[in-house]
């Protein structure tokens, strides 16, 4: 089995780290602006250069800390998160798979690991994959590794 | 894709995401999952506590009860007679898994394709288990039977 890999952009997160980026950028305007003037005036163009930067920096924000990253074969897969973060495992540490719905229609498939007292949660809604399907497909690979494991 | 297995979706579905949100928040599905010795096609998780947003996540904090909950889906295939005395090991083994799990209440569906015999029907619908909800379910005819009770009775709207 060839390694399959799903990144789609993930625009729900866009967005959420560009209001960010801009909340900040617009608290940090205006708490400058009262300093230096005594007072608060809109200027457009600072106006214009926050959402510019924000749009940036929300976008490298997304890029380093949220956007997921699924590789998998039938040996095991990688998850990343951001730039930050690399989940490593095989399939074959997993005992029990399960299909979790997080709300508002987004559901993830979790694996249990270390007899059912951790897990690791893969975003399929995220990752733009049908998550009922992922999760067959999962069950599937767990089970032919522990069949390859004993 | 076998006609069981369709209804399973089709519940899984209505369970986490349709109309039997009403009645609890189901969140969590697991397949092929084993308690006892007894093979449960499907068992799903919850609490009587909805997410919400804003106001109604307020109101579901302050004043909803937070009991964990699950649906349990069984095919009595896997019994050479499903009689009474299975029907006993089953809501047994489902009484046990509440007890571990701390469960408020259960809903257990036992889902075949083809009618269920008198005998099992009528120890189904003479049940009255205060804290489990028991139904029969003919997935070709889509003929349900279910325990007597609230849970029993409410069951019906929601595994359809």
């Amino acid at each position: 089995m060839a390694q399959k890999k799903y990144s789609s952009l993930q625009i729900s997160d866009l967005f959420k780290a560009f209001f960010i980026v801009l909340m900040i950028l617009t608290a940090l305007y205006i708490a400058s602006i009262f300093i230096v003037f005594g007072g608060f005036w809109v200027i457009r163009e600072l106006l214009i250069m926050n959402i510019i930067f924000s749009a940036i920096g929300g976008w490298y924000l997304y890029k380093t800390r949220i956007h997921k990253l699924f590789l998998f074969d039938e040996k095991g897969f990688i998850l990343e998160v951001g730039k930050k973060e690399k989940i490593v495992h095989k399939w074959s540490d997993f005992d029990q798979v399960s299909l979790v719905h997080r709300g508002y229609g987004e559901f993830a498939v979790r694996l249990y690991y270390d007899q059912g007292k951790k897990f690791i949660d893969i975003p399929a809604s995220k990752l733009k994959l049908n998550s009922s399907i992922l999760r067959f497909e999962v069950m599937r690979l767990i089970k032919g590794s522990s069949g390859k494991k004993s | 894709m076998s006609q069981i297995e369709d209804y399973l979706l089709n519940l899984e579905k209505n369970l986490m995401t349709g109309n039997a949100r009403w009645v609890a928040d189901f969140t969590e599905s697991f397949r092929a999952f084993k308690i006892n010795n007894v093979n449960f096609d499907m068992v799903v998780r919850g609490n009587t506590r909805g997410k919400g947003f804003l106001l109604s996540r307020l109101f579901a904090y302050t004043a909803l009860p937070n009991y964990q909950v699950a649906c349990l889906v069984f095919n009595p295939n896997q019994f050479k007679q499903f009689d009474g005395q299975s029907l006993n090991t089953v809501l047994d083994t489902v009484k046990s898994y509440m007890k571990k799990n701390e469960l408020k209440w259960s809903w257990l569906v036992i889902a075949q394709k083809g009618a269920f015999s008198e005998a099992i029907k009528n120890a189904v619908s003479n049940l009255a288990i205060q804290e489990i909800g028991v139904a029969l379910i003919d997935v070709g005819s889509k003929t349900i039977t279910p325990s007597q009770g609230y849970l029993g009775k409410a069951i019906s709207k929601y595994i359809k």
